[in-house]
């Protein structure tokens, strides 16, 4: 009996040691495999610690095993990554907030589009990338913006509502009501003269004699035609006379010499001289042309 | 009429007004009470002296320890399982539905692991054998006290602490612990199947929440409070049991006893921890 006893409360503390490694185990660390070692080093105040995850593009792959603070300002992070798989080359190591709750989390981001099959191997650093906005930087930020906010808000106090720019604003408004009724009320006035008019311009309309307008329209026609073929007509005398001058222009013809050439003025001048010439003589001794014979 | 033959010149209570009477009465009763608390303190620091004391002598209470060990862990594992898979699965079920649109499911497994972990796994282990192994522990303790079996322990110049006491003592601060990682499995366990069999948390979200901001600080402290809590049902229940009066009315008022006492110094620690480490599992 005593020695069931003893088996029973062996068994019993035995399966409590394995439950309690393996939890602890598995909750620290994912389980009972040891992975290979990568570092990477980080500026202090990453809120790191022993057990968070490591993420290869947003795939837990490993745990931190350890983090060492050195003097200089930096974090030495060590990270075990399960066997199964592989870091690229070209990722690079920062601190992501996981959740809500503070904490974090390695995240390693492999560059797209490069060479993905060229891997880190056991032992190595990972470069550190720049480093993403935490939950404190937003709330920081959301710190700020609600101070600005605030201060929007108390200024809005104190100009809009102290100051009475409120009554202001609602006296405003009420005049804008009134003046938007007047405008309502003139509007339809002038919808009724417009309606008139319109009544007034239809009637005018109505009493119009089409039989007129034709007719009048016809003639307007025919004047238009008369007009068309005086204009061709003048159009032709125009030509014609076009071609006279054009002939008189001509040096051949008569009319051109007469109009050009210099010799028959010239001779005509001389003729007009020699006339004149005569008729002084004439004039000073008209005996010897004129010679009067009575019988 | 009372007469106090140290103090010739006092006066009766009863020749008193009546309302000085009631005062009279009401001031003694918790002078008496008060002188009371600290007997009851002063006598658990000697009886702590006995134990102290007899544990110089395992060859005494080391084969009744294992018997003892089996009395309270192996025998009140099954209520201890039921009671952390029932609390585990309904802290589950209540995280996920008092969650507002927009919380990440996560916070379930994380409010599960915190609960189980930090608070109720040790808390409600300690309470259940409280009633359990407390109360059975203060009447076989106190039924040997009034069958005067302990003065024939003392008579054959056997240590009737280092035989009763210490076993049930060592037992108890072994086993709480071993039944609270039992709990603390079981209750994470059970809030897991609720949470993702019933709610429709997916299985990642909960594994990710139970990971989430672990330290294994937190199991220590879990098991550091369950040890305490084993020390303190052992403690009061096996005095009260030590100290009954005779009759089966005196072993039933030292049992109640017990079972209240342990039940609120098991309350008392878990502030008193929580208070001193709670600031230590945040890093």
């Amino acid at each position: 009996m005593k020695r069931r006893d003893e088996v029973s409360v062996g068994i019993m503390i035995t399966v409590a040691v394995v439950v309690l490694l393996a939890g602890v185990l598995w909750l620290a660390r994912g389980g009972l495999s040891s992975g290979y070692p990568l570092y990477t080093r980080f500026a202090w105040g990453q809120n790191l610690k022993q057990g968070q995850p490591v993420l290869l593009a947003g795939v837990n792959i490993g745990y931190v095993d350890n983090v060492e603070l050195r003097p200089d300002g930096y974090l030495d992070v060590v990270m075990r990554v399960n066997n199964q798989y592989h870091v690229p080359k070209t990722a690079k190591a920062t601190v992501r907030a996981v959740g809500f709750f503070g904490d974090v989390a390695v995240a390693l981001t492999p560059k797209l589009g490069a060479n993905l099959t060229d891997t880190f191997a056991a032992g190595d650093t990972i470069p550190a990338g720049a480093p993403e906005a935490g939950v404190a930087e937003i709330m920081t930020k959301a710190d700020s913006i609600s101070g600005a906010l605030s201060q929007i808000t108390h200024a809005l106090q104190v100009q809009v509502v102290d100051a009475g720019g409120l009554r202001d604003l609602r006296r405003t408004i009420g005049a804008t009501t009134a003046l938007a009724a007047q405008l309502q009320k003139i509007a339809t006035q002038q919808n009724d003269n417009l309606t008139q008019t319109l009544t007034a311009y239809r009637n005018v309309a109505q009493s119009i004699d089409t039989a007129q307008i034709d007719s009048t329209v016809h003639s307007f026609r025919a004047s238009s035609q008369y007009v068309s073929s005086t204009a061709a007509k003048l159009d032709t005398a125009a030509s014609r006379l076009n071609e006279l001058l054009a002939k008189a222009n001509n040096d051949r013809g008569t009319l051109g010499l007469l109009l050009s050439d210099s010799t028959l003025y010239r001779n005509l001048r001389n003729s007009l001289a020699s006339a004149d010439s005569l008729l002084a003589d004439i004039k000073a001794h008209p005996g010897r042309y004129i010679s009067v014979h009575i019988f | 009429m009372t007469h106090f033959p140290h103090h010739p010149h006092a006066r009766p209570t009863d020749t008193f007004p009546v309302v000085q009477r009631t005062g009279i009465h009401f001031f003694r009763r918790v002078s008496r009470g008060v002188l009371g608390a600290f007997e009851k303190v002063g006598a658990w620091v000697y009886f702590l002296r006995d134990i102290g004391r007899a544990l110089s002598e395992p060859a005494t209470y080391v084969p009744e320890t294992i018997r003892q060990m089996k009395n309270i862990g192996v025998d009140s594992l099954p209520l201890t399982v039921i009671v952390a898979g029932f609390i585990g699965s309904v802290i589950a079920l209540q995280t996920r539905y008092q969650m507002f649109p927009g919380v990440q499911l996560s916070l379930v497994g994380l409010a599960t692991r915190q609960m189980v972990i930090l608070e109720l796994g040790p808390l409600l282990t300690g309470l259940v054998l409280a009633g359990r192994v407390g109360a059975r522990m203060t009447a076989e303790i106190g039924t040997m006290r009034v069958t005067e079996q302990i003065d024939a322990l003392e008579t054959l110049a056997y240590d009737p602490v280092a035989f009763l006491v210490v076993p049930r003592l060592l037992a108890a601060i072994v086993m709480l612990p071993v039944l609270t990682v039992f709990a603390n499995a079981v209750g994470v366990g059970s809030g897991y199947l609720m949470g993702v069999y019933a709610t429709g948390i997916s299985p990642s979200d909960f594994k990710d929440g139970l990971k989430l901001g672990f330290g294994t600080f937190q199991v220590v402290y879990s098991l550091l409070k369950a040890t305490m809590f084993g020390g303190a049902i052992s403690f009061f229940s096996a005095y009260e049991g030590y100290i009954a009066e005779a009759g089966a009315e005196g072993v039933g008022r030292s049992t109640a006893s017990a079972v209240v006492i342990t039940s609120v110094a098991i309350l008392v620690l878990d502030a008193l921890t929580a208070v001193l480490l709670a600031p230590y599992l945040q890093s």
